[in-house]
């Protein structure tokens, strides 16, 4: 396998956790404001 | 009293671990990029930096969950339940992302994106029965009988962790053993490597912290909205 090819799998993985930890941390802070918003 | 007044926002502490995170993942990225192609798999090793991170985060949630199912069952107090179940759902997110990230890393190194070898098989068990954590938790509706349940579930759920991470070594087969041997207490990494990866784990680490302060947090609002409902 070619390294050109192998670099998808790196990419999704990088991909894959930034969307966790990112999205993740971006959904608790939306979360926060709206029940502050409720509140 | 405004019963949300004194924690309304994001509070300090939580603010400044999130921050902490953010700059040591900065430098751990910087790192992993930087550090140098394995003489086997070449930059295919780079996966390892964020993929030994992730499952060591999901490792240190179920045990969490599992400690403040004690603390519930022992002090009957509804604060600890919410916080393990905090724990509970941040681990099972990091678990699925160690699922995804080893397959990431099996196609290219095993050519099958999954096998049932031991350690995929206990990860996949581990995965299925936080996913049951949590059906379990949604299928009852009286607070105090779910909390017992779900508190006996997180304590169950802990000893599917040295087995998925003792797997390895038990049944040897095409899954790499660990990078770090605690047992033995040796690794076979390049030490910038080593420092790639700690980092790594270091702020997914900081990460989690965060995500369980935050999370927590909120389980707390919600408990106190039910309970002026009331």
């Amino acid at each position: 396998m070619n390294s050109s090819s192998l670099g998808i799998y790196v990419t999704a993985v990088y991909v894959a956790t930034y969307a966790v930890l990112f999205g993740y941390a971006a959904y608790l802070l939306w979360r926060l404001a709206e029940v502050d918003r409720e509140d | 009293m405004n019963h949300t007044e004194k924690t309304s926002g994001l509070d300090p502490a939580a603010r400044a671990v999130l921050a902490l995170a953010l700059a040591i993942f900065a430098v751990g990225q910087y790192l992993a990029f930087k550090a140098p192609p394995d003489v086997q798999q070449g930059y295919l090793i780079r996966i390892l930096y964020v993929h030994v991170g992730a499952a060591w985060v999901a490792y240190l949630a179920f045990f969490v969950a599992m400690v403040y199912a004690v603390l519930y069952l022992w002090k009957q107090e509804a604060a600890y339940d919410r916080i393990s179940a905090a724990s509970a759902e941040i681990g099972l997110l990091f678990m699925l992302l160690t699922l995804f990230g080893g397959m990431m890393w099996a196609r290219p190194t095993w050519g099958v994106f999954w096998t049932w070898e031991p350690r995929l098989t206990t990860s996949a068990i581990l995965t299925a029965f936080y996913v049951g954590y949590f059906l379990l938790r949604h299928a009852i509706e009286d607070p105090e009988f779910r909390a017992k349940a779900a508190a006996a579930a997180a304590i169950l759920g802990v000893v599917n962790i040295p087995i998925n991470y003792m797997s390895v070594y038990w049944w040897r087969s095409i899954h790499q053993t660990a990078t770090f041997d605690v047992i033995n207490r040796r690794t076979h990494m390049d030490g910038s490597m080593v420092a790639a990866m700690l980092v790594n784990l270091l702020a997914v680490t900081l990460f989690y912290l965060a995500f369980l302060r935050i999370k927590g947090a909120l389980a707390a609002r919600a408990g106190a909205r039910e309970e002026w409902d009331e």
